[in-house]
C-alpha cells in the first residue's frame, strides 16, 4: 500500500531532519532550532504511529493482498492471536522496534531535550537507521511485488497463517517484551554517546540509570518469558537450549546487568568512568549484532529459529559496524586521560565484590558473544563451525561459583574499607546453608557441583533475605535489589537440580491399559478429546509414586501450516518437582496392520503372501436394505503353492443411510476382510485387509515422561529476579521525582 | 601493581585458558561425510533425508533414518531421540554427531523446513 510506503518515507525525512536540526541547537543554542527539531521528531513519530496502526488495521481486517498480512495471518486467528501476527515478521518486528522508540524518544524530549540535545541526536540516528531499513523492506510491499507468480491486484482469499508454535498466550508477551528491551538500548548508547561528546563523565549517571534498569527488566523479563514458553509448548523438556537466537538476546542482558552495577559503583565511590561509558555502548552494539545474526540469514544452517536470508544483509552488518565505527571513534577520542579513582586495596570490600559480580556477568556474556559468532570466524578459514550446548553449560559453572559467593558476601560488607559488617548473620546464613544442602545429599544429592552451588546459593539466599526482612519494616520498596539476589539465588539453585536430576523414560501406550515406568509413574491413554481448534488434546490417567492420580491433557495434532504432526507437553507441577509428559507418536490401532486396496473388476493385485482379484458385484435389494457383496478370489501361498479360497465381504445400506460393513476372516488365517467402499458404476471396491489379532490393534500412544525437580523454585527465582528489578526502577523513578 | 589486581588477572587469564580450550574441543564444523569419517569427531553433516528409510526402534529408543549428504553419499543415521516434528516435510536435515561404526550416530538433528507461502524462508522446530 502506498500510503504505508509513504508514511515510512516521510518518517526517515523527518528523522534526518530532526537529526540536522538538533545538532545545530547543539551547537548554536537557537529556540527556532530546538522547535524546528522537536517538530520533525513529533513527525517522525507520527509518521511510525501511522505505520504502525495502518499494518494493524490490515490485519485485523484482513487484507491478505498486503504481503505481510498474507504471509503471517488467516481468517481463522482470533483477535489476540491478529494482534501476535504484527511481529511475526521482521518488518514487523523492526516496526515495534521503532514504535517503542517513539515512546522513549518523547520521554527523552521532556527529560534532556533542553540541555543535552546531542542524546536526541544519536537516539534519531538509530531510529533513521531502521527507517531506511524499512524503505528497502516494505512492510506494506503487495503479494504481487513479492510473489512474482501473482497478478496484479490478486487477493488471495486466506492468509497463511501463523506458525501453530507461536500460538500460545505466552507468546503474544514474549516478542513484545524483548524488544521493549532492544529498543531501550538505544537510550544507553545515545546517553553514552552523549556524555563523552560533552565530557560529562558523571552526570550522565543520574540520566541513564533508571533507563539501564529498565533494559536490564524488560529484557530479563522476555528471555524469562520465551524460556518458560519453550519449556511448556516446545517439548524437549527444556526453557533453553543456547540456540543462537536465545544467546543474541542474553548477552545484551548481561551488560545491562554490567552497567546497572556499575552505575552503583561510580555514583558512591565515582569509580568505573570508562567502564561504564564502554559497557552502555557495547549494549546497544550487541543488540545490533543479534539483530544481524539472527536476521541475516548467515545462521540458518545453525539455529533453529532464526530468520532466513531476507536481502538486508548489507544494511544490517552495515548497521553493526558503521554504529560499532561510530562509538569506539568517539570513546577513544574523547575518554583519553580520564582517570577513575582506584579501589583501596582490600579485597572485602562491597565494590570489589560488586566488581567481581560485574567480571562474571561481563566474562559470561564476551564467552557467549565468541563462542555464538563462531560460524562468522571459523567460516573464513574452513569449514564454518558452530559450537555445542555443552561448551556453555561447562564453562558457565566455574562462573557460576563465583558470581555466586560475590553475591553472598557483598550485602555483608562496608564500602571503601573492609569490614565485615554482621557477623551474626554470616553465621547464620553458613549454618541455614549447611543445613538445607545436608537436606539435599541425603535426598540424593551426589554430585560435587550442584552440592557446591547449593550450598553456596543458600548462603546468598539468607545474607540477601535477611536484608528484605529488615527493610520490610522499615521501607519495602527499597529491597528490590536484594529481592532480585535472592531471586537469582534460587534460580541457580533451580537451573542446577533439574538439569543434573532431569530423569526421563520414553514409553508406549496401549489404550487402556497403565504401563509403569522406571520413574515410578504409572500411565494410562484414554484417548483423544478433539479441540474445535483441531489441535486436540489427549487424555491420559497418571499415577505418581506417591499414589496420587490425575488427568493430563497434552495436545497431539495435525498442523496443516506445518504439515506435521505437533505435539505440546503437559506439566504438572508441585513444589519440589514437574512431571513434565509429551506425546511424541501415535499409533492408530486398525491401521497397526491394515492394509488397503483398490481393485476393478476382474483385476488381481498382490499384496503380502496374498494375491486378491475381485470377480463381481453380488447386489441384493430388499424393502428395507440394500447389500452389496463383493465376490474375491483369495489365493494364499502356502508351502510353494496357492490355495484359493472364495469370499464375500459385504456392506449393508441401511435405510437412514447409514453403512454396516461385515467383516469376513480367511478360512484358517488371521487375515480378516472388509469392504471400505464401493462403486457400482465404475465397478471398482475398495478393500481392507486386517492381519494379525485384535490385540495387536489397539491405538497406542507413545509419550515420553521426565521428571524434573525443582523448576518450581527456578520459576519463583525469575519473578523474584524481575520483580525486583521492577522495585528498583520504581524506587529509582520515585526519588528522582522527589529530587526535582 | 597491587595484590588484588595480580589476584584477579590471574583468575581471569586461567579463566580464559579453560573457556579458549574448551572452545577450540567444542567446534562443531559442517562437513561432508566422508570428512566426518575420516575424522571421527564430533560434526555437522547436511543433507536430504531418503523418503520411507525412517523408522522407530522402541526397544533402542532410537529413531533410525537414511539420509543422502551433499556430495549424493548415502548413510545411516542414528538418532538418539523422538523424531522431530516435522521431518517429513524436512526438505534439508541438518544431523549432529559423530560417525561410529558404520553409522552417523547424532545427538541433535536440525530440521529445515518449507513454510509453505515463503519459498526463501525456512523455519524449523526442535524436538
Amino acid at each position: 500500500m502506498i500510503i504505508g510506503f509513504m508514511s515510512i518515507t516521510v518518517a526517515f525525512v523527518a528523522s534526518v531532519v530532526a537529526i540536522v536540526a538538533y545538532y545545530f541547537y547543539h551547537r548554536d543554542r537557537t529556540p527556532e532550532m530546538l522547535q524546528l527539531a522537536n517538530r520533525s521528531f513529533y513527525l517522525m513519530s507520527a509518521g511510525i504511529i501511522f505505520a504502525s496502526g495502518l499494518l494493524m488495521y490490515y490485519i485485523m481486517t484482513h487484507r491478505f493482498d498486503v504481503n505481510y498480512v498474507y504471509s503471517y495471518s488467516s481468517r481463522s486467528l482470533s483477535w489476540d492471536y491478529l494482534m501476535s501476527t504484527f511481529w511475526a515478521g521482521q518488518e514487523g518486528t523492526f516496526l515495534l522496534w521503532l514504535f517503542y522508540g517513539v515512546i522513549y524518544g518523547i520521554i527523552l524530549i521532556r527529560r534532556v531535550g533542553k540541555d543535552q540535545p546531542l542524546v536526541l541526536v544519536f537516539f534519531t540516528l538509530v531510529q533513521a537507521y531502521i527507517l531506511l531499513i524499512l524503505l528497502k523492506k516494505n512492510p506494506f510491499a503487495m503479494v504481487w511485488h513479492v510473489h512474482e507468480e501473482a497478478p496484479v491486484g490478486f487477493v488471495p482469499r486466506d492468509g497463511a497463517g501463523l506458525n501453530p508454535l507461536l500460538i500460545n498466550p505466552w507468546m503474544r508477551v514474549h516478542p513484545p517484551t524483548l524488544f521493549l528491551g532492544y529498543s531501550s538500548a538505544m537510550v544507553l548508547f545515545a546517553f553514552a554517546m552523549a556524555a563523552m561528546i560533552n565530557k560529562d563523565f558523571h552526570g550522565w549517571i543520574k540520566h541513564v540509570r533508571p533507563w539501564a534498569v529498565f533494559v536490564a527488566m524488560s529484557l530479563g523479563a522476555g528471555i524469562i518469558l520465551g524460556g518458560y514458553w519453550a519449556y511448556i509448548t516446545l517439548g524437549w523438556g527444556g526453557y533453553w537450549a543456547w540456540d543462537p537466537v536465545e544467546n543474541a538476546s542474553l548477552v545484551p542482558w548481561l551488560l545491562s546487568a554490567v552497567l546497572v552495577h556499575g552505575i552503583i559503583i561510580q555514583s558512591r565511590i565515582k569509580g568505573l568512568v570508562k567502564t561504564n561509558l564502554f559497557v552502555a555502548g557495547l549494549t546497544f552494539i550487541t543488540v545490533l549484532w543479534g539483530s544481524f545474526l539472527t536476521r541475516s540469514g548467515v545462521l540458518t544452517d545453525f539455529s533453529v529459529h532464526s530468520f532466513a536470508e531476507s536481502g538486508l544483509n548489507i544494511y544490517l552488518i552495515l548497521m553493526v559496524l558503521l554504529f560499532t565505527a561510530l562509538f569506539l571513534f568517539v570513546f577513544f577520542r574523547e575518554t583519553r586521560g580520564v582517570e577513575s579513582p582506584r579501589f583501596t586495596d582490600a579485597f572485602l570490600t562491597r565494590e570489589t565484590l560488586i566488581f567481581v559480580g560485574m567480571m562474571t556477568l561481563f566474562v559470561t556474556s564476551i564467552l557467549v558473544l565468541v563462542a555464538t559468532s563462531s560460524p562468522i570466524y571459523t567460516g573464513l578459514f574452513g569449514n564454518p563451525a558452530s559450537v555445542s550446548a555443552e561448551y556453555y553449560n561447562q564453562v558457565i559453572i566455574p562462573i557460576a561459583v563465583f558470581m555466586i559467593v560475590a553475591l553472598a558476601l557483598a550485602p555483608m560488607l562496608g564500602w571503601k574499607v573492609a569490614r565485615i559488617r554482621d557477623w551474626a548473620t554470616i553465621i547464620k546464613a553458613a549454618i541455614v546453608a549447611m543445613v538445607t544442602t545436608l537436606v539435599g545429599i541425603v535426598l540424593g544429592l551426589r554430585d560435587w557441583i550442584s552440592i557446591t552451588l547449593l550450598l553456596l546459593s543458600m548462603f546468598a539466599f539468607v545474607t540477601n533475605g535477611v536484608f528484605i526482612y529488615r527493610f520490610m519494616r522499615k521501607n519495602f520498596m527499597k529491597s528490590g535489589a536484594y529481592l532480585a539476589h535472592v531471586g537469582l539465588a534460587l534460580m541457580v539453585i533451580g537451573i542446577v537440580i533439574s538439569s543434573i536430576y532431569d530423569r526421563s523414560e520414553r514409553v508406549s501406550l496401549p489404550k487402556g491399559e497403565f504401563q509403569k515406568t522406571s520413574l515410578g509413574i504409572e500411565l494410562k491413554f484414554e484417548g483423544f478429546v478433539p479441540q474445535p481448534d483441531g489441535r486436540d488434546m489427549v487424555k491420559l490417567i497418571v499415577r505418581t509414586p506417591e499414589g496420587e492420580e490425575y488427568e493430563a491433557y497434552p495436545l497431539f495434532y495435525y498442523s496443516d501450516y506445518n504439515q506435521s504432526y505437533m505435539a505440546s507437553p503437559d506439566v504438572k507441577s508441585s513444589l519440589t518437582k514437574d512431571i513434565y509428559i509429551e506425546p511424541f507418536s501415535f499409533t492408530p490401532g486398525e491401521l497397526l496392520s491394515e492394509r488397503e486396496i483398490t481393485l476393478d473388476q476382474n483385476e488381481s493385485e498382490e499384496i503380502g503372501d496374498l494375491r486378491v482379484e475381485f470377480t463381481r458385484f453380488d447386489v441384493a435389494m430388499g424393502s428395507d436394505k440394500q447389500v452389496v457383496k463383493a465376490k474375491l478370489k483369495v489365493a494364499r501361498k502356502e508351502n510353494n503353492y496357492w490355495k484359493e479360497y472364495e469370499i464375500s465381504p459385504a456392506i449393508y445400506m441401511q435405510p437412514g443411510g447409514g453403512m454396516k460393513r461385515e467383516e469376513v476372516a480367511l478360512p484358517g488365517t488371521d487375515y480378516r476382510f472388509y469392504l471400505k467402499s464401493v462403486d457400482a458404476t465404475s465397478k471398482r471396491i475398495q478393500l481392507a485387509i486386517k492381519m494379525g489379532n485384535d490385540e495387536e490393534q489397539k491405538d497406542t500412544m507413545a509419550v515420553e515422561v521426565r521428571e524434573k525437580p525443582m523448576m518450581a523454585v527456578l520459576w519463583l527465582g525469575t519473578i523474584l529476579l524481575i520483580g525486583g528489578i521492577l522495585m528498583v526502577l520504581v524506587d529509582q523513578v520515585k526519588s528522582r521525582r522527589r529530587a526535582r | 601493581m597491587r595484590p588484588k589486581y595480580i589476584v584477579g588477572i590471574g583468575i581471569i587469564l586461567v579463566f580464559i585458558a579453560f573457556a579458549g580450550l574448551k572452545l577450540k574441543q567444542s567446534f562443531t564444523p559442517y562437513v561432508s561425510l566422508q570428512e566426518a569419517k575420516r575424522t571421527g569427531g564430533v560434526v555437522q553433516v547436511k543433507g536430504t533425508r531418503i523418503p520411507g528409510s525412517e523408522r522407530y526402534d522402541y526397544e533402542k529408543k532410537v529413531f533410525i533414518f537414511e539420509m543422502k549428504d551433499t556430495t549424493g553419499e548415502v548413510f545411516k543415521v542414528v538418532y538418539h531421540g523422538v523424531k522431530p516434528s516435522n521431518f517429513e516435510q524436512a526438505m534439508e536435515v541438518v544431523a549432529i554427531g559423530a560417525y561410529r561404526n558404520g553409522v552417523f550416530e547424532a545427538n541433535q538433528l536440525l530440521i529445515k523446513c518449507p513454510s509453505k507461502y515463503q519459498a526463501e524462508e525456512s523455519k524449523g522446530v526442535q524436538s
